[in-house]
C-alpha cells in the first residue's frame, strides 16, 4: 500500500483562468444527484414517458406480433406529444422546486459567495454554471423522455417495414426545442427566486406560491377584460399556448394566442434574468 | 513590492470608506490593524477587485487589480471573517472545488486538498460535511480554503474570531508557519496581541487612512524612549533641569517618574539633569512600550497621517 507524504508544500502549476462556469455546473450537478430525493423525483419524472412507451407497445400490437392481419400499428401524433409534455410539466415544477430552490439560496445562507468570488470566478460564470446544471436536469425529465418516446415509437414497426425515423424526423427539433425552452425558462424562474432568498425552503415556497397563483389570477383577469391574451400570464396557459404552436395544434378553449404567450414568456425570462443577475454580485461579499 | 496602493479611495454612495490610502507592503507577515469601521475590510475588498475604487490604484504581486483582477485572485488566498462554507459538501470536496475554481487541474486540486487539510489539522475530519464542523474547525477549514491553490499572498480576516484560547494559539501558530513557507501574509485584525504574536510589520488604519506603518520592533523603539526613574530626595529641581534639556517628565508608578527622551542618548541626558539638580538617581530602567501603546498613540495623534516608507 503506498504511503503518501501529505505535508503541505509550495507547488508550481499553470493556473488556468476561465473554466469557472463548467466547474460550477459540474459541482451543482454532483450535489443535486447525490440527494435521494432528486433520484426519486427523477424516476417519477420518467413515469409519463415510460407509461407512454408501454401504451405504445400494447397499442401497436407488438405483443401479438403487431396486430391483426391488415390492421395498422398505433403511433403517437403531435397531439399525444403535446399531452405527454403537459404531464411532464407537473413533475418539472416539483423537480425544479426540489433541486433548484436551494441552488443559490443555500450558498447565500452559508456566505459561500465570499469563497467563490475571492477566486477568479465572475458572477456571470457562477450564475451560468448553476443555470446550465439545472437546465440539464430539467431537460432530463422533460425533453429527454419525450425524445425517448419518439425513438421508441419510430422504431416500433413490424418486421420488414421501414422504420419511421425519417417520416417523423420533424418532431425531433420540436420536442427538443420545446423541452429546452420549458426547462430553461423554469430553471431561470427558480434560480431567480433562489438568488433572492436566504433559504432554499423560502425560495421553494415563494416559487410555488407564485406559480400556483399565477394561473387563477390570469384566468380572473381574462374574465374581467374579456381578453384571452391576458390568460398567458398564467404559467400553465402560457406554456400550453407555446406547445400548441410548436406541435401545430389549434388554440384550446380560451387559450391565449401564441404571440401573447411568447411575449409574456420573454418578458418573464428577462425579468428573472435581471433579478438573478442583480442578486448575485461579488460586491455583496463583505459588508 | 507585494502590495501597493496609491491614493485609494473607496466610497459607498455618500459614505467614504477609504480616503486616499497609500501603503506599501514588501512581503513577510504584516498586520493590518484598525478599529471597527476603519476600512480594513473595504481595503481587502478593493484589493480582491470586488469593489471598484472611486480613485487610486492597487498593485498586487506586480499586477494592477483594476485590469488583471482575475489573475490577482488566482494568486492570492482569502480567509473571510464571516462563517463562509460551501453547503452540502465535505471538506475534501469543497477544497477540490475551490482549487479548480482557482485554475488548478482536478488531480492536483484533489492532492492539494488532502495536503492542506492535513496542514491545518483537519485530516481526521476531512470527509465530514463542513456545515457540521465546530467553530474552530470551520476557521481551520477557511484557512485551508485560502491555501489550497498555493497562493503567493494570503489575506486573513480576523482568523482568531470566536476561538477558545487553545484554538487561538494553534491558529496563530499556523499563521506563523504559513509565513515560514514563503507565503506572504496580510493579517487583518483588531486584536493587537495576534499581530504581536505573528507579524513582523504592522499597518495601522483609521477612518480609511493610514496612521502608522513599520516594523513592530522599530515602532516600539521609535520616537521617544521612555525610562522609569527613581530619585532620592526632592524631584522638583530634577524636573526643572530635565525640562531644560528637552526631557518629558511625568509621574510614574511607585513614587517614580516616567521620563521620555527625544533621542537614543536618553540615559546621558537623565544623568546630566540629575547632576545639575543635585539629585541622586537610585533606579533607572528603560520601559518597553507595548504595541498597544504605540497603536493608541497613533490613533490619538492629531494631524495628517504619516506617509508610508517608500512613497
Amino acid at each position: 500500500m503506498p504511503v503518501y507524504d501529505l505535508a503541505y508544500r509550495r507547488t508550481s502549476f499553470d493556473r488556468k483562468i476561465g473554466g469557472g462556469l463548467w466547474a460550477v455546473a459540474r459541482r451543482s450537478l454532483r450535489t443535486s444527484l447525490r440527494s435521494r430525493w432528486t433520484k426519486i423525483l427523477f424516476a417519477l419524472g420518467w413515469i409519463p414517458a415510460l407509461g407512454a412507451c408501454a401504451f405504445l407497445y400494447i397499442q401497436s400490437g407488438a405483443l401479438a406480433g403487431f396486430g391483426p392481419p391488415g390492421g395498422r400499428s398505433f403511433h403517437f401524433q403531435p397531439n399525444q406529444y403535446h399531452l405527454l409534455l403537459n404531464w411532464s410539466r407537473f413533475f418539472l415544477l416539483v423537480f425544479a422546486v426540489a433541486v433548484g430552490s436551494g441552488a443559490i439560496a443555500e450558498d447565500r445562507r452559508h456566505y459561500a459567495f465570499e469563497l467563490y468570488f475571492s477566486r477568479p470566478l465572475t458572477s456571470l460564470e457562477y450564475v451560468g454554471g448553476k443555470f446550465l446544471a439545472l437546465v440539464g436536469l430539467l431537460f432530463a425529465i422533460t425533453g429527454l423522455p419525450a425524445l425517448f418516446v419518439w425513438l421508441f415509437d419510430a422504431s416500433l414497426v413490424p418486421e420488414g417495414e421501414p422504420s419511421r425515423f425519417g417520416e417523423t424526423a420533424d418532431l425531433l427539433p420540436r420536442l427538443g426545442g420545446y423541452g429546452l425552452v420549458l426547462s430553461a425558462a423554469t430553471a431561470l424562474f427558480v434560480l431567480a427566486f433562489s438568488a433572492n432568498s436566504r433559504s432554499g425552503r423560502h425560495a421553494a415556497i415563494f416559487f410555488a406560491i407564485f406559480f400556483v397563483l399565477s394561473q387563477p389570477v390570469a384566468e380572473m383577469l381574462g374574465q374581467i377584460t374579456g381578453s384571452d391574451a391576458v390568460r398567458a400570464l398564467g404559467y400553465w396557459r402560457c406554456f400550453e399556448a407555446i406547445s400548441r404552436e410548436v406541435f401545430e395544434l389549434p388554440r384550446g378553449f380560451h387559450g391565449p394566442p401564441f404571440r401573447a404567450a411568447a411575449a409574456v414568456l420573454l418578458a418573464a425570462c428577462a425579468l428573472a434574468a435581471f433579478a438573478l443577475r442583480s442578486a448575485v454580485r461579488p460586491t455583496r461579499v463583505v459588508r | 513590492m507585494i502590495l501597493r496602493s496609491e491614493g485609494l479611495r473607496v466610497t459607498y454612495g455618500s459614505t467614504v470608506a477609504i480616503d486616499g490610502l497609500s501603503l506599501a507592503f514588501a512581503g513577510g507577515r504584516c498586520g493590518l490593524l484598525g478599529p471597527n469601521g476603519a476600512g480594513k475590510s473595504s481595503f481587502l475588498r478593493a484589493v480582491l477587485g470586488l469593489v471598484r475604487p472611486a480613485a487610486g490604484k492597487i498593485e498586487v504581486l506586480g499586477l494592477d487589480t483594476a485590469r488583471r483582477g482575475r489573475e490577482v485572485r488566482a494568486r492570492v488566498g482569502y480567509m473571510p471573517e464571516r462563517d463562509a462554507v460551501l453547503p452540502a459538501a465535505n471538506a475534501v470536496a469543497s477544497l477540490v472545488h475551490l482549487g479548480t475554481l482557482s485554475g488548478m487541474p482536478d488531480r492536483l486540486a484533489r492532492r492539494r486538498a488532502h495536503e492542506t487539510l492535513d496542514f491545518v489539522g483537519l485530516a481526521e475530519e476531512r470527509y465530514r460535511e463542513v456545515t457540521g464542523y465546530s467553530q474552530g474547525m470551520r476557521q481551520r477549514f477557511r484557512l485551508a480554503a485560502a491555501l489550497v491553490h498555493d497562493p503567493d499572498l494570503v489575506f486573513l480576516d480576523e482568523p482568531t474570531n470566536g476561538l477558545d484560547p487553545a484554538g487561538r494559539r494553534d491558529m496563530l501558530d499556523l499563521v506563523r508557519r504559513i509565513g515560514g513557507l514563503g507565503i506572504h501574509v496580510l493579517l487583518s485584525t483588531h486584536l493587537l496581541p495576534d499581530v504581536e504574536a505573528t507579524c513582523e510589520e504592522v499597518l495601522v488604519v483609521q477612518a480609511g487612512t493610514l496612521r502608522l506603518q513599520g516594523k513592530i520592533e522599530d515602532l516600539r523603539r521609535a520616537a521617544r524612549r521612555t525610562f522609569a526613574v527613581r530619585l532620592a530626595g526632592d524631584a522638583a529641581p530634577f524636573r526643572r533641569e530635565a525640562a531644560a534639556l528637552g526631557l518629558e517628565v511625568a509621574e510614574g508608578s511607585r513614587d517614580g517618574l516616567r521620563v521620555s527622551a527625544p533621542d537614543t542618548d536618553g540615559t546621558a541626558l537623565i544623568f546630566r539633569a540629575a547632576e545639575r539638580s543635585g539629585s541622586i538617581v537610585t533606579r533607572l530602567a528603560e520601559v518597553r512600550r507595548t504595541l498597544e501603546e504605540v497603536f493608541f498613540e497613533s490613533l490619538e495623534a492629531s494631524g495628517p497621517a504619516p506617509s508610508p516608507p517608500g512613497n
